[in-house]
């Protein structure tokens, strides 16, 4: 079906606007509480590091609350959320600890709201907005939903507080909201720019009925909405107290103070590398079901003194459902910045993007145009982005002696999507995505080993759920969950292993509807450095009619595929099925990417591996060129340094082979 | 304006009468090429995915029609890798 771009849908699509644009527009609309600047130069140091480690404190409280009231697994158990506190331009003065690719984009949202809402229908205390369109803002894809609270006092618009999370479902044509089916946006749930949801400090009754009635799930997606209410609504008690004890001005200057903090910060650090132009490509396999292609994201980082350009000239047109807007790719470069760049940086990054540009072809995977299908954004060309843009960032940092220690191989390239639809365990209609992909594995660095299930790169209070906590919540039975050996990526210092885990449907009268998208099958996206090798490639299995309850009739739990008999069926990037009683579902997600080269590892390190089982014997020879002596794995020093000199002999010898 | 004297922890860098001259840091052996082109002269092998390890899923034909290949670039001197990709070909 050819692509037809709807004419007026360009007023929805942000982009980064200064703060005279935004204040041109809101006119008298609004009035805006700004710092003074003879305020934040006078700012003394004890008071601005008190009250900008009290913004953060917020925002960690405000991600307590949002959890304490939320019903969603993918909130409690796995925080796949966050919350940012932003000036009354909507610079973000400070990202909250949890999805830092959810909130980074809050601030295209907040300035659209300005720009757009401060007239009709105006801005008001008391008022909040809800937005799940990724064109705005404040989200990467629709399942992202976005509660943005303009904070007054002294009847100006002093700040904005917001809180973001992932909704299980919003409707469209599969459970979840996102089917690999999709052509355009209209098979997926409707996006729905800033819409007043409280007014006068009350949910419009009107306004949320609109909202849920396109879910699947109402009562869990309205607790959820009442989780981003009482988040803003503790932010925003938390700030007043801050202003009353310090003053508006005060505080105001310290928000000021840290956006310039942030900006100087960074571009001292910047100054420390030499200038140069560093590139990545990013892959994802098929687009949609059925596609047989491979896409690419392209990235060219160019350093000119402290000023950071990301260049996607070269990356492949919108295509399937795997696109991601100008937001998505907005939150896909800060959410690399961020731990690439800013481990020891105020997160401000409404000051931390003044050191960034950006140039990128409109149409492309990662700057779609409406009606493109974005329901996979956030996991797919979002992330794809991040994943070369933290390529390009740490090959930059190696550069440099001094900074070497903050490079980063590639983590877990992408998120393993298991969504799940049925009847529960309660006979009650459920629909939810399987979580456990929280567990990825962290590349490695110049001097350590990835983080074994350390994680994803984007989600520093990331968790994994409980098992017993998914089992009780959900018509489901684990047969193992764990840690992969071999699924490190290779080199001299090991990405951190992945894990899997497998199930079957367990205490539920229906088979279970599923939506299944992944990427990084077979092309890596998690890349290894400096001769690293790649982690390991997304599998998702399914074993259909099963001897599963014969097995378990006789007391027998699996703890492979191979010991269960059925039909094995290995699942496409993107698919949906069913299912059934007896049937298994296999998963495991990609670990981290690989350090310089295998054959310099040391070898105690391959046999504490070995021991620990991160890895096999026969990669320890095969790949590490490490022989170890049984029992025990004592390294046999001689035997390794033969075993790896005649590995460097057939390296030397097929390179040229191959004419080189 | 800062200097570098490595690219990564394979490949050095210095500068003889203000030419860019890098180098293996494992074996001294002399790189052609400047630090954005060097990789291109390198001798490389291309093989079957089942060379990436057993973390790698080796039957690309599973999910795509473009071949996927297993590639490593090397130094000329001591043959440590240098790069290591997963790719289509």
């Amino acid at each position: 079906m050819p692509f037809i771009p709807v004419p007026g849908s360009e007023v929805f699509s942000s982009r980064i606007r200064s703060r005279e644009q935004i204040q041109n527009s809101v006119g008298d609309s609004v009035s805006l509480h700004h710092a003074k600047p003879d305020d934040v130069e006078q700012l003394d140091a004890l008071s601005y590091e008190v009250i900008r480690h009290r913004l953060w404190a917020i925002t960690d409280l405000m991600g307590q609350a949002l959890k304490r009231m939320s019903g969603s697994l993918v909130v409690t158990d796995c925080n796949d959320f966050d919350v940012a506190i932003a000036d009354e331009f909507g610079d973000i003065v400070q990202v909250g600890p949890y999805n830092t690719e959810l909130a980074a984009s809050v601030d295209l949202a907040i300035k659209w709201i300005l720009e757009n809402r401060a007239d009709n229908p105006g801005i008001y205390e008391g008022d909040m907005f809800l937005c799940n369109d990724p064109w705005v803002g404040g989200g990467l894809h629709q399942n992202d939903v976005a509660v943005l609270a303009p904070f007054f006092h002294d009847g100006k618009l002093f700040a904005w507080t917001a809180a973001v999370a992932h909704q299980a479902d919003l409707g469209g044509v599969s459970p979840g909201s996102w089917t690999p089916r999709a052509e355009d946006v209209f098979w997926e749930s409707l996006p729905t720019p800033p819409v007043k949801i409280v007014e006068n400090s009350r949910i419009r009754r009107d306004v949320e009925d609109v909202y849920l009635r396109r879910s699947r799930v109402p009562k869990m997606v309205a607790l959820d909405l009442r989780a981003k209410v009482g988040a803003n609504t503790v932010g925003q008690e938390r700030i007043r107290e801050l202003i009353g004890k310090y003053g508006a001005d005060v505080v105001k200057a310290a928000m000021a103070k840290q956006l310039d903090d942030a900006e100087s910060r960074l571009r001292a650090k910047l100054e420390k590398i030499e200038d140069g132009t560093w590139s990545a490509t990013c892959y994802q396999e098929q687009s949609m079901k059925d596609d047989r292609n491979v896409h690419k994201i392209v990235c060219t980082l160019t350093k000119a003194g402290s000023d950071l350009l990301f260049d996607f000239t070269g990356t492949g047109p919108q295509s399937g459902m795997i696109n991601t807007t100008f937001s998505g790719m907005y939150g896909g470069i800060l959410a690399g910045v961020l731990p690439g760049l800013c481990g020891d940086i105020p997160w401000a990054t409404g000051g931390l993007r003044r050191c960034i540009s950006i140039k990128s072809e409109e149409g492309t995977l990662n700057n779609a145009t409406f009606p493109a299908a974005v329901g996979k954004g956030s996991v797919a060309s979002a992330w794809a982005t991040m994943n070369a843009v933290t390529e390009c960032i740490s090959k930059m940092v190696d550069t440099s002696i001094e900074l070497k220690r903050e490079v980063q191989s590639v983590c877990c390239g992408t998120w393993q999507l298991c969504v799940m639809a049925g009847l529960d365990q309660r006979q009650q209609p459920f629909a939810t995505m399987l979580t456990d992909s929280m567990g990825g594995g962290f590349g490695a660095g110049v001097d350590h080993d990835g983080v074994d299930t350390g994680g994803l790169l984007l989600i520093p209070m990331g968790k994994m759920p409980d098992v017993e906590m998914n089992e009780f919540v959900l018509p489901m039975l684990y047969l193992w969950r764990r840690e992969e050996t071999d699924s490190g990526g290779p080199g001299r210092f090991r990405g951190g292993v992945t894990a899997s885990l497998c199930f079957v449907p367990h205490d539920t009268p229906v088979p279970m509807m599923q939506v299944i998208s992944g990427a990084g099958k077979t092309v890596s996206q998690n890349v290894g450095l400096a001769g690293g090798y790649p982690g390991s490639s997304q599998v998702d299995i399914a074993v259909r009619s099963s001897n599963i309850e014969e097995l378990f009739s006789k007391g027998i739990i699996p703890s492979s595929l191979e010991e269960v008999d059925g039909d094995l069926q290995i699942l496409a990037c993107e698919d949906e099925a069913l299912l059934s009683p007896g049937d298994l579902h296999y998963m495991s997600w990609q670990s981290g990417g690989g350090y310089g080269d295998p054959l310099l590892r040391d070898p105690k390190s391959v046999a504490y591996d070995v021991a620990e089982l991160r890895v096999s014997p026969e990669s320890a020879r095969n790949i590490y060129g490490v022989v170890l002596q049984e029992p025990g794995f004592e390294v046999d020093a001689d035997a390794t340094e033969q075993l790896r000199s005649e590995m460097r002999q057939i390296r030397r010898s097929r390179a040229q082979k191959a004419g080189v | 304006m800062a200097t570098s004297e490595r690219v990564n922890e394979n490949v050095g860098r210095r500068f003889d009468n203000g030419n860019e001259v890098l180098f293996c840091t494992h074996c001294n052996q002399e790189l052609q090429g400047s630090s954005a082109t060097y990789l291109s002269n390198l001798p490389r092998y291309e093989g079957p995915l089942s060379e990436a390890g057993p973390q790698v899923f080796a039957d690309s034909s599973v999910f795509v029609d473009a071949p996927v290949v297993f590639r490593q670039y090397y130094c000329p001197g001591c043959f440590t890798v240098f790069h290591t990709e997963v790719v289509p070909s």
